[in-house]
């Protein structure tokens, strides 16, 4: 259980302390304390922000830089307890870290995605995140968190990706890629189907649910879609290696499905820090809790940029989110429509490796 | 049989009263897994990184404490006579024992001192008997830091944001004054079986050692490194504490720390 006054308490020493001398680790430390206050609810006070304006973004960066290194340097739990919860906090730490890391950006005017580094903690933690769903249960996860529990509490649950005990019972699951295949029907997490993408990891089970759920053949599909464009564009980024077409031969659908990806992250409310669809790209970024006077910022990353003053619809399970129009600049400040039950209301933004397929439309 | 820590250390508390911490008289295949485990580094050789395949012994850092646990020259002579020994047909199990790097698979069963033949690990004890003792001297000083009135008790939330440094601060100069910290700390540890009362003391060079409560006192479960990269991963480190219960008790308000150092470093003023 953490004391919120002990959070309250952090977040005045982080104004006290003013960045200065600047230190990414210590840069690291205040990131994960503003998550962990923005998890509990706890109001940002001005002053933080205020410290944080002055941050450079080659500091945002070495910050970020210094936060993948928590990441890449956490160690395979196996079976030792002591490891399991090293690596379990560290991997709750960057869930604080990227809601900190997200609203500070926010606050210079920058989308969390515009800082140098941001891509490659992303990875890290990705790759982090897949480490543990391959090697340590969720009930697991959920006694070694400790203190840290009760931020699972307030929504951001990234322990639903795990593997519940009874089927990581036995060493099987770790070794024997056959054990894939029998999880009961469950639909890969997206850790796994990152892991997929990037290097075919999990084959057996990703393409045995393509083949078996259309819903979740349409979302691999537009996955690897977007993969592969990066990769087009971006230099040294790897092209996906995999593509569930060439393996499964069922029918599929070229169409970004607008349903939420089904699952337990969406059922938990997990809010996308990614939009993809079609005929454009876009992130999307959430300052602060979700609320009905939520401001949505929407800019296009790919495609043809909208012209100044196109409107902009967002719509999420079909229904209208939100509208706005896009500015000089193809940022769209998107109001949430009062008459919108978000799943996750009121949560913040947590979970940056999160994708729930959006629609959105401009007009 | 092995008694860790090497005598009995009663830990202050609030109003007067103390918490007895007990030697545990540990079985020589207990004692002999933690020794291989953790000094040795073999949970460093078989636990990888995202950033590295090939580990090597060190990652955990026993040669870098103050004073060393072990040295390279101790580790390889010792490696070497423990794979020579013979007890009938047993020998010894632990993968990869005298290995200083090691990259791929990590076998299942690497822990194996816990499955050793009693006379292999007596005589496995006797040869690592020098690096067990200082394992055991470290566990003895973290807890004598915080025996009787060298003990200070402050409020749980007292450390954290002492931790933080001003603006304008040194922050080397700051960095150094964390030496010589530890912080015992009151709560649980949720295992698969039950949750267990637990005290934790974390140390400013990385070193956590858990104990668990019995109906005396205190009773060590045990001693690892998690070596400080910079001063927020320190931070980080010293503030993971035992885990608050729910319902708050007496102890899980305070904390314990060395009152030497409490002095030294200006804690308090």
């Amino acid at each position: 259980m953490i004391v919120l006054a002990d959070i309250a308490t952090a977040l005045g020493r982080i104004v006290e302390y003013g960045f200065d001398p600047f230190d990414a680790s210590l840069g690291a430390l205040a990131m994960i304390t503003i998550g962990d206050a923005l998890r509990l609810k706890i109001p940002i006070p001005r002053a933080v922000i205020e410290a944080t304006a002055g941050l450079t973004e080659a500091q945002l960066s070495a910050i970020a830089r210094s936060a993948r290194e928590l990441a890449i340097e956490t160690r395979r739990p196996g079976g030792d307890d002591d490891l399991v919860e090293e690596a379990v906090v560290c991997r709750d730490r960057l869930v604080s870290f990227a809601a900190g890391l997200r609203r500070v950006a926010l606050g210079r005017g920058l989308l969390v995605a515009e800082v140098d580094e941001y891509a490659d903690l992303l990875a890290a933690i990705d790759a982090l995140h897949a480490m543990l769903v391959a090697s340590v249960s969720r009930e697991a996860a959920d006694r070694a968190l400790g203190d840290r529990r009760s931020l699972l509490d307030r929504g951001g649950d990234w322990t639903l990706d795990l593997v519940p005990e009874r089927v990581t019972d036995g060493e099987a699951y770790k070794t024997s890629p056959a054990m894939w295949t029998s999880l009961d029907g469950a639909l890969p997490p997206d850790a796994i189907v990152d892991r997929y993408i990037a290097a075919g990891h999990a084959k057996a089970w990703v393409e045995g649910a393509a083949a078996a759920d259309p819903a979740f053949r349409d979302r691999l599909e537009v996955l690897v879609a977007t993969e592969r464009e990066a990769a087009k564009r971006e230099v040294g980024r790897r092209d996906p290696l995999w593509d569930w077409r060439n393996a499964v031969k069922a029918p599929w659908h070229g169409a970004l499905s607008a349903r939420p990806v089904a699952g337990p992250r969406a059922a938990g409310g997990a809010i996308p820090g990614v939009i993809g669809g079609s005929p454009a790209r876009g992130s999307l970024e959430i300052a602060g809790p979700v609320q009905a006077t939520t401001t949505l910022r929407l800019k296009i990353v790919d495609g043809d940029e909208p012209p100044h003053g196109a409107l902009v619809t967002l719509y999420l399970a079909g229904v209208p989110l939100a509208k706005g129009e896009f500015d000089d600049f193809g940022i769209a400040r998107l109001g949430i429509l009062p008459s919108v039950e978000l799943p996750g209301e009121g949560l913040p933004l947590l979970e940056t490796s999160a994708y729930l397929e959006l629609r959105f439309e401009v007009v | 049989m092995p008694r860790v820590p090497s005598r009995s250390f009663s830990v202050h508390i609030a109003g007067g009263q103390a918490i007895a911490c007990l030697p545990r008289e540990l079985g020589l295949q207990v004692w002999q897994a933690h020794v291989i485990k953790h000094p040795f580094g073999l949970r460093s050789l078989m636990t990888p990184s995202l950033a590295r395949d090939e580990r090597v012994w060190t990652t955990d850092g026993w040669h870098e404490t103050s004073p060393p646990v072990i040295t390279p020259e101790l580790r390889r002579e010792m490696a070497a006579a423990i794979v020579t020994l013979r007890d009938g047909e047993a020998s010894c199990r632990v993968p990869r024992l005298t290995a200083e790097r090691f990259r791929g698979e990590v076998p299942p069963d690497w822990e194996a001192c816990y499955r050793c033949p009693d006379g292999l690990a007596r005589a496995c004890s006797q040869i690592t008997e020098p690096v067990g003792d200082a394992y055991r001297d470290v566990i003895d000083a973290t807890i004598a830091a915080l025996d009787g009135d060298a003990g200070e008790v402050i409020g749980r939330g007292d450390l954290a944001p002492w931790l933080w440094p001003s603006r304008g601060a040194d922050l080397r100069a700051r960095a150094a004054r964390l030496d010589g910290l530890a912080v015992m700390t009151f709560g649980w540890r949720r295992t698969r079986e039950a949750t267990l009362s637990i005290a934790r003391v974390n140390r400013w060079d990385g070193i956590r050692t858990d104990f668990y409560f019995d109906q005396r006192g205190l009773v060590w479960r045990t001693t690892y490194r998690v070596p400080p990269r910079n001063y927020g991963h320190l931070v980080g480190f010293l503030l993971q504490y035992a885990e608050l219960p729910p319902h708050p008790a007496a102890l899980s308000d305070i904390a314990v720390v060395p009152r030497q150092w409490s002095n030294a470093s200006g804690f308090r003023s």
